[in-house]
């Protein structure tokens, strides 16, 4: 076996191939052939680290450094440097805010302190496309144990025991899942992964998928083990080109060493997976849709009961499961469930994985135990908000989900916790408003997604949440009317009531939560015609203060439609009918004279 | 896959391949590498290093490390625990006796020593 002396990381996540990681790994290649370390270093392409606003991150071992935003131009100064003389090159390494010294290390760095990372545990350690280095980090350990040492009844109890819970949005206790597959009768069962991520910003699967594809492998034999299944269906969008080519890759492997396919561990249990690619409707992450698509028909959903754990794919019984639920499956069966129950909070136990986004310092991908606070998350983690403004409020559960206001900062996260505030855990988006977002284009943003990925089945969602859009958007335009507000609650308790699948129940969420927390918002629009944080265009002029202006010229410069006159050294005017609203001008003024 | 014997001997092999991103060894090689360190022949003493650990299939650390100041370059310090041990003025084949003696034996090459 060949000996390294020092393996350079690199992360091939899909957010760091999209700023540039795969110049760096072929700088990488060069610089070190130049230099003849091609046999004493080892470069390895990984998974997600998690940080992705940070990449593309490189981190060289045995030392731990932890280089971020690489280009391919720093690459032979970071051969030459840390590699042959051993001296790490510092301003490459992260900068926690606040403080002069970099962060050398992995564990210095605020962003990953507060992490635990179970579901991620493989991401950015290991080589995805490599079986051996998932096998060296206790892979298949688990599918080895229960199908040695455990009849799936004790599997079941294991996961029952744990506390998983659904992590795709439900939150539905997975044991009890498993059991009502286990216990339906059918000659023919089915276990199937749901990776149809859809919620806008969320990217913990496909992340899952990208750098640790056979922990979902290995916790789907697991499961077809438990429930009596010897076919497994990944369903995953044909957006994650990366996720599937991966998964492709691990199947393969997997099917080689005979960790897939008959007889496995001479157990006598049969177990094999296909792939389905989905087309990327946000409503084919509902259950009984996905289903319908893996059969080949549309995706729409159909009524419940039955469940697909009595009635599924081809009318057999089928366990369906999400992404990260299953990356917690290998973990629980070898460390077992009590050591799962003692992480997280009393009805919601383990970590979650959030994808945080929006105006917050530090984005990426975070694992933390249930219970952490939002504060916690975006202030220590996240790093606090962008240019010193004010936390107005976070969204979580994505266009399902609900804001959580400056109030609850300090609500440990849980299942419960989020209900109880009039949001949900959904599949862990995250996204974070400042002071300058209106909550009610807000409400506009995510009712115009799920206006758009309704599936048009069932009426009170396919017109209902048509209807919602019209007055959101008259609000937004100005045109908001006396009574807008009672109509659109009138219509969210009508949608979320009469819908047929989750898609259309939780769809008016947003609108009812910012009206929960922010009603005096909708009533600014509706009855001022002011839309308070100066987003909506229709609601917002601009002008310019004479007693300030200087004459600059500067915004008259900047504007992009020529809508700002004057003389040099004079005041100048905006002219209304021709500004678009752009702010640019405000930017670019250096004495403060433009209002909005 | 026919048993779990057979997983966690294909285990123990990758775990060689994955050591150096998750464990801490017991044994760590540190080369002097600056400027004059490298002059004088660092790069040759860390391959015969490399080439020894694999020969032995040992679980060590190299490491280059251009903050080793001496006038005898190349520095080779040898750290097992909390022990560390300075050679100076090390060749390649002294490096080979380095490992021969100390690293596999235990004994320190008293010629080379510079200091403890």
């Amino acid at each position: 076996m060949a000996f390294y002396r020092s393996h350079v990381l690199v992360c091939a996540g899909t957010g760091c191939i999209s700023s540039g990681c795969k110049a760096v790994e072929e700088a990488f290649r060069r610089e070190l052939d130049n230099h003849n370390l091609s046999d004493e270093v080892k470069i390895v392409k990984t998974g997600c680290f998690g940080f992705c606003r940070m990449g593309p991150i490189v981190i060289i071992y045995p030392e731990g450094a932890f280089y971020c935003q690489v280009t391919a131009e720093d690459v032979s100064e970071l051969v030459e440097q840390h590699l042959i003389k051993g001296r790490i090159v510092e301003r490459l390494l992260f900068r926690n805010p606040n403080e002069d010294k970099p962060a050398a290390l992995f564990g210095d760095i605020e962003f990953y302190k507060k992490q635990k990372r179970i579901a991620l545990r493989n991401c950015g350690v290991i080589n995805p496309e490599s079986i051996h280095e998932y096998i060296a980090r206790d892979g298949y350990q688990a599918l080895a144990k229960v199908l040695y040492y455990m009849k799936p009844e004790e599997v079941i109890d294991v996961v029952k025991k744990s506390g998983l819970r659904g992590r795709g949005g439900g939150g539905f206790p997975t044991g009890l899942k498993w059991e009502f597959a286990a216990r339906a009768q059918g000659d023919q069962k089915y276990v199937v992964c749901n990776a149809d991520e859809g919620d806008p910003g969320a990217f913990m699967d496909r992340s899952t998928l990208e750098g640790d594809p056979h922990s979902i492998i290995e916790a789907m034999a697991i499961a077809g083990y438990a429930v009596g299944a010897s076919q497994g269906y990944v369903y995953v969008r044909a957006e994650y080109p990366v996720a599937v080519r991966r998964l492709r890759i691990a199947i393969e492997h997997a099917r080689r060493l005979g960790l897939l396919g008959t007889n496995i561990f001479d157990s006598g249990f049969d177990f094999d997976i296909e792939i389905r690619l989905g087309a990327g409707a946000f409503v084919c992450g509902e259950e009984t849709a996905l289903l319908a698509s893996i059969e080949g028909q549309r995706g729409m959903p159909r009524p419940r009961p039955p469940y697909p754990a009595v009635k599924g794919l081809w009318g057999k019984p089928t366990l369906i499961n999400n992404v990260e639920t299953f990356a917690n499956i290998p973990p629980i069966i070898l460390k077992g469930a009590d050591w799962f129950a003692s992480i997280g909070t009393e009805n919601s136990k383990g970590t979650k994985v959030f994808a945080l986004a929006g105006d917050v310092n530090n984005t990426g991908l975070v694992e933390v135990p249930m219970g952490t606070t939002l504060r916690e998350i975006v202030y220590d983690i996240g790093g606090g908000i962008p240019d010193g403004k004010k936390f107005k409020a976070a969204q979580t559960g994505g266009p399902s989900g609900g804001c959580i206001p400056a109030d609850y900062l300090d609500v440990p996260i849980d299942f419960e916790s989020l209900q109880k505030i009039g949001s949900m855990m959904g599949s862990g988006g995250l996204i974070v408003m400042d002071e300058d977002t209106c909550m009610v284009d807000l409400a506009l943003f995510f009712l115009e997604f799920t206006q758009d990925e309704s599936c048009g089945k069932c009426i009170p969602c396919r017109e209902g949440t048509k209807r919602m859009l019209e007055v959101l958007r008259r609000i937004t335009q100005g045109k908001g009317r006396p009574g807008d507000i009672e109509l659109l609650e009138e219509l969210a308790e009508m949608v979320s009531k009469a819908s047929l699948c989750g898609l259309g129940q939780t769809a008016p969420n947003p609108v009812l939560s910012t009206l929960k927390y922010f009603r005096d918002e909708y009533e600014a629009h509706i009855y001022e015609k002011r839309c308070p944080a100066g987003v909506c265009k229709a609601l917002v002029d601009y002008t310019i203060d004479a007693n300030k202006c200087r004459g600059c010229t500067l915004c008259a410069k900047a504007c992009p439609v020529g809508a700002i006159s004057g003389e040099v050294r004079k005041p100048h005017q905006i002219d209304p009918d021709k500004c678009i609203k752009c702010g640019a001008c405000i930017e670019k003024c250096p004495f403060g004279a433009i209002e909005r | 896959m026919r048993s779990i014997e057979e997983l966690n001997r294909l285990r123990e092999q990758a775990r060689a391949e994955i050591r150096l991103r998750v464990e801490q060894p017991a044994v760590r090689i540190i080369i002097g590498s600056n400027t004059t360190a490298i002059a004088a022949g660092a790069r040759e003493v860390s391959r015969v290093a490399l080439e020894e650990a694999a020969k032995h299939q040992l679980e060590l650390e190299i490491v280059h490390d251009s903050s080793v100041e001496d006038q005898a370059q190349p520095v080779v310090v040898v750290e097992k625990g909390e022990e560390k041990v300075y050679y100076g003025g090390v060749t390649a084949a002294a490096m080979r006796e380095i490992f021969s003696q100390h690293i596999l034996g235990n004994r320190i090459v008293s010629n080379l020593l510079l200091r403890k």
